[in-house]
């Protein structure tokens, strides 16, 4: 056999465990989901083909949970987005300057991110210590609901994956242009502003289409939290989706909604690939 | 008097502008410590709260004003999770570990191989795949979940006789984590640990270098980026 039919047949066999799990549980179950949302199925029974009807029940407003559930959702995403990387940023910032046990700090900051831990007590012991009565019901009123769980959230993803990414976004930028930056009488914020900024945009960039993902798909916090009440105030979509999917067994609508939702992030991700072009910084590209 | 002498003078020879500027850098230290943690505090608070209130019995739990700590910890409830009536802890403790490891010895194992497949081989359609490959970090679990919760649902009944799922408890997250114990062998860990040796040249025109937390001259984002 020549070297190169060989090299051929490596190359397919060690990416074959990789190839055969895509085909088995990502582009199968795809064409089936695709499939199977425009049918009524429910499981036991056979998928009857029902054409559009699926998409027409959630987008015409037919299902009254359709439309608030995606409100809540992407609402929920655009609060957490901006706010999660900025902090994630910040964090990142105060561990990437070379103090003492920054290894602690960071272990401290990212525990967190390990665990959701839906619990108010410390938020209500510091009430309690600035006075306040009694604390908030914070899961149980529905004005309340939201912006918990968004605390919650943002308590456990601050210090997380964004953060960690950011850092080692942080720690590519070379020293050599904050110290010209520096002899240039450049201060600190300067060297910030038009040194490091521009130097982890595709940083930034890589952390917002990550962020806007994981964010669209809230989903385990809502279940553990508040199983989407009080009253429907945090009733996601992928509350809804799985609700429909496992509660009420409608297989043909819930996969009807996962492609609305797959459709909303292929295009949410295509339009920010689009809009990166216009602030995101390769160095070394001509494009930039 | 030599130069080497006369500069190592001047260099324990302070201004008071130096000397306010060494202050300034305490100061400035100072006010980072302080940052770093209060920022350690409102991360690790909630988690304290939560592991006092796991040594907490009942009645104190609805306790107001909140206590940090216990008055008398009920290191009891560590033993009873396991012998509380319909709450098979045991069991889904032993799950999540099963999974755990599976799904990490499976991810490290298919992951290793695509990526010495992607990054040393020529081989047709390998430039297709890989794009592909990225493509799958912006997919959203949820467009496979049903298919996939049908194919753990009916080939385990069409091979064995009988389903692995029980569909009669609804919606039990142990259905949920069963189902993406296969997606988690496919994840972004894939894209991490693909890297190409410059030496290949670029796929599709574009370069991808990948990146790991610790080195410095890596690249992350790990898409298209720079022809480097």
């Amino acid at each position: 056999m020549s070297p190169r039919a060989r090299e051929e047949i490596a190359g397919w066999l060690w990416t074959s465990p990789w190839l055969l799990g895509f085909f088995l549980f990502v582009f199968g179950p795809m064409v089936a989901s695709l499939y199977l949302s425009f049918t009524k199925y429910a499981i036991g029974g056979t998928p009857q083909v029902i054409g559009l009807d699926n998409f027409v029940r959630a987008l015409s407003g037919k299902d009254d949970l359709f439309w608030p559930s995606m409100g809540r959702t992407v609402e929920y995403a655009f609060v957490m987005v901006p706010i999660g990387i900025g902090l994630s940023l910040l964090a990142a910032l105060l561990l990437n300057q070379g103090m003492k046990g920054t290894s602690v700090f960071r272990t401290l900051f990212f525990l967190p991110s390990l665990t959701y831990q839906p619990d108010f007590g410390a938020i209500n012991w510091l009430l309690w210590q600035l006075g306040v009565d009694e604390g908030p019901r914070w899961l149980t009123t529905p004005s309340m609901a939201l912006p918990s769980l968004m605390l919650i959230a943002l308590w456990a993803s601050v210090g997380g994956g964004a953060m960690v990414i950011f850092l080692a976004g942080l720690q590519s930028v070379p020293r050599e242009l904050h110290d010209a930056a520096a002899i240039d009488g450049a201060n600190a914020w300067q060297r910030f502003r038009n040194v490091t900024l521009p130097l982890i945009t595709p940083t930034i960039f890589f952390n917002l289409v990550i962020g806007i993902i994981a964010a669209l798909k809230v989903f385990a916090l809502a279940v553990l939290a508040t199983q989407g009440g009080p009253n429907y105030a945090t009733w996601f979509f992928n509350l809804h989706l799985y609700n429909n999917a496992f509660q009420f067994f409608e297989m043909g609508y819930a996969s009807a909604l996962a492609w609305i939702f797959f459709l909303l992030v292929v295009a949410l991700t295509f339009l920010n690939v689009r809009w990166s072009r216009s602030w995101v910084h390769y160095e070394g590209d001509e494009r930039a | 008097m030599s130069a080497a002498q006369s500069l190592s003078t001047l260099a324990r020879f302070r201004t008071p502008e130096q000397v306010r500027a060494r202050w300034a850098w305490y100061a400035g230290r100072g006010i980072l410590y302080a940052l770093a943690a209060l920022g350690a505090i409102l991360f690790m608070g909630p988690f304290l709260f939560a592991l006092s209130g796991s040594l907490k019995s009942a009645a104190e739990m609805h306790v107001f004003p909140p206590q940090l700590l216990p008055a008398q910890p009920a290191f009891g409830n560590y033993a009873r999770v396991f012998d509380i009536p319909g709450v098979y802890f045991a069991k889904w403790y032993l799950n999540s570990i099963i999974i755990t490891c599976a799904s990490v010895v499976g991810t490290v194992v298919s992951a290793c191989a695509a990526a010495y497949g992607f990054s040393r081989f020529r081989w047709r359609l390998r430039d297709f795949f890989f794009i592909v490959l990225l493509s799958t970090l912006v997919l959203p679990e949820e467009v496979v979940i049903i298919p996939k919760f049908l194919m753990f649902h009916y080939v385990p009944q069409a091979l064995f006789g009988h389903t692995w799922i029980d569909t009669s408890r609804r919606g039990s997250a142990v259905e949920h984590s069963a189902c993406s114990l296969c997606a988690s062998f496919f994840s972004r860990y894939h894209v991490i640990w693909t890297r190409r040796p410059l030496s290949m040249g670029p796929i599709a025109g574009r370069s991808y270098g990948i990146s790991c937390c610790h080195s410095r001259n890596r690249r992350w984002p790990p898409w298209p980026s720079s022809r480097s």
